[in-house]
């Protein structure tokens, strides 16, 4: 979602290229917001990238539904951005509230938490045994 | 003098490389492993020793153009080509924060498993991340150190991908606004490779959090476990990211570029900067093409390096296999390779032809990192001398630059040099000294040099007491270790034992009249032309003072009453 929305507006700098789920018509890509369109997402590629399975009759039911989501948030191409420079993040922070000091605290819930993970080995999580394939 | 043949040694061929393991081992390392336990400044020298003579042989420098193949074409010609690689670093270092990037559970290495972790770092739902200052200090820190421009305003994205190790199914990370691009790395190449500056631009440095760790444990060929376990101590725990640009040309330069990295992340405080551990992980993008041609050919991602020597001869191999492939005609595939440390070379791990889509967007959770012009200005003042402006203080003191380079290698070597040199030492003897008999006895007691009892000042102060004759060189190689081991002033531990040296004419001369009187055989032999018989006086001499006596004043001394 977020993609769509700061891909195709002047909310973020020029140089900022997010790679979307959802292809971008050329002409929100570039410059003029306010006239751009917003293609229809690929459930079927949504779906690989999020690791779901869908049926074929799920992915009929859902694609009108995230359409109509995404269409809703199309909105905002409509707003004339020309002269508004790009920001980060809407609204006012104070820098000075937004950091900690580098001081230790426990946890004190933490063997409740441990406990509600589905399925454990001793002192580790245990997970079903996946190959290195899709790690970083 | 054990110890200055080691130094011939460590002169020698492939040294540097060991200086650099020895670092990167570190002192609790070196006792694990059991190889040469030592300080990092004894390391170096010592492993060398023990090195040199089995790895020596095979090691050489390798120059930029690689190899030159060359190949008979259709009509008789012969045509050659000469590769040259390209290779860009992406290095992880892990900070040394007491907790992690985003929420207060300890950071430190070692725990139980599972034993720091919280809603934050496990990614359970409403936990909200808040950043820690010192990871925004480290990132700055290590940012002007790299001469690189610092953002005023930097921002998180989320990085998503699925394993595991990674409970919130994305890792925070910095996307298009690092808190510091633009800089480089100054490299001095060692002696034995001939030498020579290098400068090599780094892109980016940016703040992200590690993953936890995956253990595969229960071997599934055996017990058939379709199951691994967790341990998320290390999830979120910080990194900075330093991404190099594709500047080096040899395994030679891409280890001094990450071993200059680690000095520097060292010299900075931020990092322990441990391979072995994985506090610094190397991954190496290499590619090879034509000398003079500009593009760029495909390239390889080498990870799995835990040492900068295995780091020169993944990519060496690389270098050689992708050469190999071109010239019999086969395209290089882009993918990611290990290297395997017992067979010496890399293995594909997985191609990377789809490329991973990470979807990035910016983090919700946490507002941009807004720093003050004031904050950096004020950090780069408190910057600590770093290794390259200390290699060229060395320098200019008239040390040479092998004498530089491996006393400027450890942080805690350099810092106690320095302290010497501060109460007055002569610069060449505590280069000396500290390379020398202190490092061998480092050694052999497994110490490291900030653990040695001996202090900066003592150091100082045995070197000033041979200086002023009031020791022989060889009673302070004698008084060292108990210095090293039980700390104490030099100057008592030569009083209290009645070590110094016995420079008073009429005490020589009363102690060589007896030597005479007792020898007159000699003395008789010696007048008749003997005169190699000059030894056996000194030496009894030497006998009757316990090493003690001038040697300069005793030689004269004995040769007047001789021959006169
Ligand atoms: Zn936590």
């Amino acid at each position: 979602m977020a993609g769509v929305v700061q891909g195709s507006c002047k909310m973020l700098p020029s140089r900022l290229r997010l790679p979307s789920i959802f292809r971008l018509s050329r002409s929100a890509a570039t410059t003029t917001c306010a006239a751009s369109k917003v293609d229809p997402p690929n459930i079927a590629h949504l779906c690989e990238k999020a690791r779901l399975t869908l049926s074929p009759e799920e992915v009929k039911d859902f694609e009108p539904q995230i359409g109509r989501i995404v269409d809703w948030f199309a909105q905002l191409q409509e707003i004339d951005l020309t002269d508004v420079p790009p920001a980060i993040r809407v609204g006012e922070i104070d820098p000075t509230k937004t950091l900690r000091p580098d001081t230790p605290k426990t946890f004190a819930d933490r063997e409740a938490m441990l406990a509600s993970a589905p399925d454990r080995d001793g002192p580790f999580l245990k997970v079903p045994k996946i190959m290195k394939e899709n790690q970083e | 003098m054990a110890s200055w043949r080691c130094l011939g040694l460590a002169r020698g061929v492939g040294a540097s490389i060991l200086f650099r393991e020895a670092a990167a081992l570190g002192g609790l390392k070196w006792k694990r492993t059991g190889m040469a336990t030592a300080t990092a400044a004894g390391a170096p020298r010592v492993t060398s020793c023990l090195h040199s003579a089995a790895s020596s042989a095979r090691r050489e420098a390798r120059p930029a153009a690689t190899r030159v193949m060359t190949k008979e074409s259709g009509g008789g010609a012969v045509t050659t080509t000469e590769y040259e690689a390209v290779i860009g670093i992406e290095t992880h270092v892990q900070l040394g924060t007491t907790t992690k990037a985003f929420c207060s559970c300890p950071s430190q290495y070692g725990s139980e498993p599972n034993a720091n972790v919280c809603p934050v770092c496990m990614g359970l739902p409403g936990a909200l991340p808040v950043l820690n200052e010192v990871v925004v200090e480290s990132g700055v820190k290590l940012g002007l150190a790299l001469q690189a421009d610092i953002a005023l305003k930097s921002k998180f994205d989320r990085k998503q991908y699925f394993y595991p190790d990674l409970p919130k199914g994305y890792q925070i990370s910095q996307f298009d606004i690092p808190i510091a691009e633009k800089g480089f790395i100054d490299v001095d190449l060692p002696v034995e490779f001939g030498g020579g500056h290098r400068r090599f631009g780094v892109t980016r440095v940016h703040m992200e959090e590690d993953a936890g760790k995956l253990i595969h444990a229960g071997n599934d060929r055996l017990s058939g476990s379709s199951s691994s376990q967790v341990d998320l101590n290390r999830a979120g725990v910080p990194l900075l990211e330093v991404v190099s640009e594709p500047e080096m040309r040899t395994g030679l330069e891409a280890a001094e570029y990450a071993a200059e990295l680690q000095r520097m992340v060292r010299y900075l405080g931020i990092s322990n900067g441990n391979m072995q551990e994985g506090s610094m992980r190397c991954d190496v993008n290499i590619s090879i093409r034509p000398m003079g041609r500009e593009q760029f050919g495909t390239k390889v991602e080498i990870k799995n390096m835990n040492s900068f020597s295995a780091m020169q001869k993944a990519i060496e191999f690389e270098i050689d296999r992708q050469i190999a492939l071109l010239e019999e005609g086969d395209k290089i595939k882009q993918e990611t390779r290990l290297w395997e440390e017992g067979s010496q070379r890399t293995i594909s791990m997985r191609s990377k032809e789809g490329l991973a889509d990470y979807r990035y967007f910016p983090e919700p959770d946490l507002p941009e990192v807004i720093l003050s012009q004031e904050y950096i200005d004020t950090t780069r003042a408190n910057l600590p001398e770093l290794p390259d402006a200390k290699r060229r203080r060395y320098e200019s003191l008239g040390l040479s630059m092998q004498d530089t380079l491996v006393l400027a290698n450890d942080v805690d070597v350099a810092a106690f040099f320095d302290e010497v040199l501060a109460k007055g030492a002569d610069v060449k003897q505590a280069a000396n000294w500290i390379m020398g008999d202190m490092a061998a006895h480092l050694k052999n007691i497994k110490m490291t040099i900030t653990e040695a009892k001996l202090t900066p000042a003592s150091l100082a102060e045995l070197i000033s007491l041979i200086k002023d004759g009031t020791i022989s060189g060889k009673i302070a190689k004698e008084i060292l270790p108990e210095l090293i081991e039980k700390g104490g002033s030099a100057k008592e531990a030569v009083e209290s034992k009645g070590l110094s040296q016995i420079s008073d004419t009429a005490t020589i001369e009363s102690m060589v009249d007896k030597i005479l009187a007792d020898n007159m055989k000699q003395v008789e032999a010696y007048r008749g032309g003997k005169t190699k018989l000059q030894g056996f006086f000194v030496g009894q001499a030497m006998k009757a003072s316990g090493g003690r006596v001038n040697p300069g004043l005793l030689n004269k001394i004995l040769m007047a009453k001789l021959n006169g």
